[in-house]
Order: structure tokens, then C-alpha cells, then sequence
């Protein structure tokens, strides 16, 4: 014990490097994925940069949760759908509810679906060839309501969180693009965000507002 | 006892001789008795100091490109590493060791999010805490700190309680990283000191918890049944009991700092209480998201869940007076106003009831411990006390800090406040510390 307390300084001094490379490696890993990965574009909300948020200038961009059929089973959804019948069972006149929280983070596979907007091609497995994100299955929907009635699904859809991510933009554009922005009636805004996708990571690199895009906005090209 | 050796030296009861022996040993105990406490709010003044540097730097960080910005991401780790090897090189104190762990989990903390913040990482806290841990794990063996295992238990116990139900491997490794590390606390003879009875107490206080998400996780993936009452109610009666237990065992109790562990225990879950209500987006996501708001829900679930929980809930409160008034009784009288000027069973009961009333709950209990910490601090300041100076000082402190920090003011008024906070700090205890060193001179 006694001779290992003299290299006790330059195992910290790896310890410490270690820490380090923990840091630079996922700098070249986001670095990687922006300038790598597969360009997918996701439905968003759209909202002005608001004034906490302009002290970094950063927009938040919300992205919408993204839904396919529930085919392959997973076992903590399946747990779920256990309670739920059980809950309903209880109860005698109630039938499963009309939607079951899962609520576990899963590796899901995205794609290029109709026009570029990414579609969830697999979930459950994580395959390194596809691009993949680790999301939230937030839910699996059996019905849904129409003026209080009941329309059972023909199949369970899958229902997962998207993260909310944010966008930088320079102090300048930032006016041209809350300018842009608060000239489109509220409900009147659409939008969707480019962002590239490699290896469970998900970066922004623009977001286009009723045709047009936020960096040529911001930039005064447009 | 100084000021009485002269007169019993000019009344013939000693000579000079022994009255110089008896002096000195008097002045070393002195010297001693209050260091580590003296030294950790000296510490905790230059950590607010560090910190309102930061929110100064973070004033200009608009300005600079995000590659200096990821630069600079790494700059606190250098330095925690050039002052963690002058501690081990030239083999500094226990206090230094545990500066340079805390250094270094502060490092650490800092590059992440720089790097997180600059780059627009999406964030994974799962992999946050998990990467914390992991990081801050070496230096308890390293550096012998007690900072780290404490940190190290608190990140693990943390990621158990918000993903231990979802199986991974970083839940895993959370689980028998905080097995691993309290094991420690309890098996290590030189740990000692203050750290450790923190360490250990955090430990009593919330392992109930953790145990009932592990039970709960093995026992759904068995059968997939409920037993969220249950096991709710086992929890709390496990939380008090386990502090029952705790300051009833002789081991503790012979520690010294604090000869009721349940005070302690108390004081700690003050202090997390009153983070959580001090915001009200804290209280949202961590007092309804977590374990703490099954009991909480218990009152409106069923009249029997209601009773039972109530129960409970009077069983720890009555406990703690049995052993408030018992150890008032027998020991050292100030740590019991200390101890009980925290209000730890009225906050306790308002958590579990009022929980959903936050502006009410919010106003009372920061009414309180405004009081409380405006008194201690002017007894300390009147008997050249520093335990209950500091006491009362952290209490405001962490007042302002909370208040100042989820509000939306400047910037550089914060940074100010973190500053006159640091320095007031530092200040308040060398004047004390001075006093005192003229009084016994």
C-alpha cells in the first residue's frame, strides 16, 4: 500500500486526462454529427426568441413527437399494458384506457420518409448503419375521441417524445428573425427543423418558418 | 476557564507553573475545537466568491467565439489538476484534499456544461449523472475525500431515484456504486469527522427510498403488479425508523459533532426541503416527479391510505420531540437550538400535506428560516460563537441564494450578491475568529 501512495499524484494526473478525453471526445462526437450526419426534417413549433432567451441568443426549437404502429413489443410497454388491464378490471364497467404512459427510453431508427420528414423505421434495437436516437416512448394509443365517443384503433400506434433542442444565432439576425417572426399572425405559423441525426445525437442546423429559413432570415439574404 | 486561571493562580489553588501548562493546553483546544467548521465556511465563502466570478465571466461569455468557449471549457479541469497534485505531491491536510476533490467535481460539472451549452447538445440527464459519478468516484480513493463519496453517493442516488425503475446499466452501476460507497462509510475506521457523519446521515435519511424503487422495480418485473401503497407506506415508516434506529446506535452517538444523528438528518432534509420550495419549477419536477410525491399523493388517494399516512407522519413527528426534549436534557444544549431552530417537523408535516399549496408553504417556511438565521447569527456574533454565526449566516445565505438564483434579475446584480455574500462570509469569521484569539490572548 505504502509504494502505491507514490503513484497516488500521477494516477490522478489519469484520472484527470481521462476526465478530459471524456470532454474532447464528445466535442469531436457533436462536431462528427453535425457535419456527418443524415439530414432529416421533424415537424416543430414555432415562437419568436423570446427575451431570456436572447441573453444567449439561442431559439428553442420544440419538436413535435413522432408516431408509428406498435408491432414489435417491448417489455416495459407490455408491463404497462398489464397495469392498465389490471386497473380496468377493477372496475367493472371500464374498459383499457383510451391510452397507456410507458415512459422509457428506447433506441429508435429514423428515416427519410415523405417528403424528408423522418419516420421511425425501427424501434427497440439499436443499429449503428441508421441513423438512431435514444427518445422517450411516451405512450401507446388504442382510441381515440370524437365528441365523447370511442373509435378503437385498428392497431396500437406508438407514440415518442422528440427532445427539445436549440439553435444559436448571432445578436444581429436574431432582430431580422423575431422581426420575421411577429409579422405572422400566430396561427397562422408553420414550421419544420432541419437537424442532422448520427449515433443517438440530434443537432439543429436551420428552421424554416412558412417557406422560409431562419439563417437566410436572420442573415438578411431573405 | 483562561479567564478564571489567574485568579486561581493570585488565590493559591495553583502555581505558575501549572497555570501555564493549564493555559496552553486551554488555547489548543480552543484552537482545535471549531477548525474544521471555522475552515468550511471559509471555504464555502470563497466557493460563493469562485461562483459570482463565474456569473461575472458568463457576463462577457456572448462576446466570444464558440471555439474559445469550448477552450475555456477545459480550463477549470488544468487548474483542478495542477492544485490536486500539489496537494498530493506535497501532501497537504485533510482540508486541501478535500478542497481539491471538490475542485475537481466542480471541474468536471463545468466542462460538460460548457461544452453542452456551447455546442446545443441536447440534454441526456441520465448520461449526466451517470458520467458524474463515474468522474467523481476516483477522487474518494485518491484523494481520501470525503466531499467525493458524499457527491458520489447523493449523483447515485439521484439517477437510481429518477430512472431506477426504467432497467439500464447505468441504474445498475448507480445501485452498487451507492451499495459500494456506503459500505465504505460504514466499514472505514480513519474516515471521521464531519463529512462522515454527512455522508452516513444522507445515506439513512433517503435509503428507504431508493430501496423501495429497487423493490418495486424486481417486483413488477416479476409479476407486473401494484404495490405502489404499499410500499409508499413502508418507505416512510422506514425513513423514520431508520433514524430512529440510526441515533440510537452507539457508534454513532459517540462521534461527537453531532450526539443526535436525527438532528443532523433533520437539518440535511431542511436544507433539501427548502431548495425544493424556494422554486417553484424545482418543486414542480423534482417534489411531483419523484418517490416524495407518492407519499404526497397518499392523502388523496384513500381515506385509509390518508389515516395510515397521517399516522405515520405523527409517529416521526413525536418521535423527534421525544428525542428532541430527551437529548436537551443530556447534551450540549446549543446544537439542540441549532437542531430545533430548523424546524425540521413542521417543514416535514407541511411537505406532506401543503405540498400542493406552494405560494402558502413557499412564504411561511421562508418567513421562518429568515428568523431563524437572523437569531443564530446574532448570537453567535454576541457569544463570539461561530457554529451558530455560521449557522445563521448559511441559513440567509442560502435564502438569498435560492431567491436570487431562480429569479430573473441582472446578471451583474447577481453576480454582486454571490460576491458580498462570499466576502461578508470570510469576513464575519475572521472578525469572530479574532475576537476570540484576543479574548483567549
Amino acid at each position: 500500500m505504502e509504494s502505491l501512495k507514490k503513484f497516488l499524484p500521477w494516477i490522478f494526473a489519469a484520472v484527470v486526462v481521462a476526465q478530459g478525453y471524456i470532454g474532447i471526445s464528445s466535442v469531436m462526437a457533436a462536431k462528427d454529427a453535425i457535419k456527418n450526419g443524415a439530414e432529416l426534417k421533424f415537424h416543430c413549433g414555432v415562437d419568436a426568441i423570446d427575451a431570456w432567451e436572447a441573453k444567449e441568443f439561442k431559439m428553442n426549437v420544440s419538436l413535435r413527437d413522432i408516431e408509428t404502429e406498435y408491432s414489435s413489443k417491448l417489455y416495459s410497454a407490455e408491463r404497462a399494458i398489464r397495469r392498465a388491464k389490471k386497473v380496468a378490471k377493477k372496475d367493472r364497467d371500464a374498459e383499457i384506457a383510451d391510452s397507456v404512459y410507458v415512459g422509457q427510453i428506447i433506441p429508435v431508427s429514423l428515416r427519410s420518409g415523405k417528403d424528408g420528414f423522418a419516420e421511425v423505421s425501427a424501434y427497440g434495437d439499436q443499429a449503428d448503419s441508421e441513423p438512431y436516437l435514444r427518445i422517450r416512448l411516451d405512450e401507446i394509443i388504442f382510441a381515440k375521441r370524437e365528441k365523447d365517443v370511442r373509435h378503437f384503433l385498428v392497431a396500437p400506434v406508438a407514440v415518442f417524445d422528440l427532445p427539445n433542442l436549440k439553435m444559436s444565432f448571432s445578436q444581429k439576425s436574431v432582430e431580422n428573425i423575431n422581426a420575421y417572426i411577429k409579422g405572422i399572425p400566430k396561427d397562422e405559423r408553420s414550421g419544420y427543423a432541419i437537424a442532422r441525426v448520427k449515433a443517438g445525437k440530434i443537432f439543429v442546423i436551420d428552421v424554416v418558418v412558412n417557406g422560409k429559413s431562419l439563417s437566410e432570415v436572420g442573415s438578411g439574404k431573405l | 476557564m483562561l479567564k478564571r486561571l489567574a485568579k486561581y493562580e493570585s488565590d493559591g489553588l495553583i502555581d505558575a507553573e501549572s497555570a501555564r501548562k493549564l493555559a496552553q493546553r486551554a488555547r489548543e483546544d480552543f484552537e482545535s475545537g471549531f477548525s474544521g467548521f471555522r475552515n468550511a465556511m471559509y471555504f464555502a465563502g470563497a466557493l460563493l466568491v469562485v461562483f459570482s466570478t463565474g456569473l461575472f465571466a458568463q457576463n462577457v461569455w456572448d462576446g466570444l467565439s464558440s471555439d474559445v468557449r469550448l477552450m475555456l471549457a477545459f480550463l477549470p479541469l488544468c487548474l483542478s489538476l495542477i492544485f490536486g497534485l500539489s496537494v498530493l505531491f506535497g501532501k497537504w491536510g485533510v482540508f486541501f484534499r478535500e478542497a481539491a476533490a471538490a475542485s475537481n467535481i466542480a471541474a468536471c460539472f463545468f466542462m460538460i456544461f460548457i461544452i453542452g451549452n456551447t455546442l446545443n447538445i441536447p440534454p441526456d440527464m441520465r448520461s449526466f449523472w451517470f458520467a458524474m459519478t463515474l468522474m467523481t468516484v476516483p477522487s474518494v480513493f485518491l484523494l481520501r475525500s470525503s466531499v467525493a463519496a458524499v457527491c458520489s453517493l447523493v449523483f447515485a442516488m439521484y439517477l437510481l431515484c429518477e430512472y431506477g425503475t426504467a432497467p439500464s446499466v447505468a441504474s445498475d452501476a448507480a445501485a452498487a456504486i451507492t451499495a459500494f460507497i456506503c459500505s465504505m462509510f460504514f466499514l472505514a475506521k480513519n474516515y471521521g469527522g464531519f463529512f462522515k457523519v454527512v455522508g452516513a446521515y444522507i445515506f439513512c435519511a433517503l435509503s428507504p427510498f431508493f430501496f423501495v424503487v429497487l423493490i418495486e422495480q424486481q417486483l413488477n418485473s416479476a409479476d407486473g403488479g401494484d404495490l405502489g401503497d404499499l410500499l409508499t407506506i413502508l418507505a416512510s415508516a422506514g425513513w423514520g425508523l431508520s433514524l430512529l434506529l440510526v441515533s440510537g446506535l452507539p457508534r454513532f452517538n459517540g462521534i461527537g459533532f453531532v450526539p443526535q444523528p436525527i438532528f443532523f438528518a433533520g437539518a440535511i432534509t431542511m436544507f433539501v426541503v427548502a431548495g425544493l420550495i424556494n422554486s417553484s419549477w424545482s418543486f414542480d419536477n423534482l417534489y411531483r416527479e419523484s418517490v416524495f410525491s407518492q407519499i404526497g399523493a397518499m392523502f388523496t388517494d384513500s381515506p385509509l391510505n390518508a389515516a395510515s399516512a397521517f399516522a405515520i407522519t405523527a409517529v416521526v413527528c413525536a418521535v423527534w420531540v421525544y428525542l428532541f426534549i430527551k437529548a436537551v436534557r443530556n447534551g450540549d444544549r446549543k446544537l439542540y437550538i441549532i437542531a430545533g431552530s430548523l424546524m425540521f417537523p413542521l417543514l416535514f408535516f407541511y411537505t406532506f400535506t401543503w405540498g400542493d399549496r406552494f405560494f402558502m408553504f413557499m412564504a411561511a417556511s421562508n418567513l421562518l428560516l429568515f428568523l431563524c438565521g437572523i437569531l443564530l447569527a446574532l448570537r453567535g456574533l454576541k457569544g463570539r460563537d461561530f457554529s451558530m454565526l455560521n449557522t445563521g449566516i448559511l441559513i440567509l445565505i442560502s435564502q438569498g441564494f435560492m431567491r436570487v438564483f431562480v429569479s430573473e434579475t441582472h446578471i451583474l446584480f447577481r453576480a454582486s450578491f454571490f460576491a458580498a455574500a462570499g466576502i461578508a462570509l470570510i469576513a464575519a469569521n475572521y472578525a469572530v475568529n479574532r475576537r476570540r484569539r484576543n479574548g483567549v490572548s
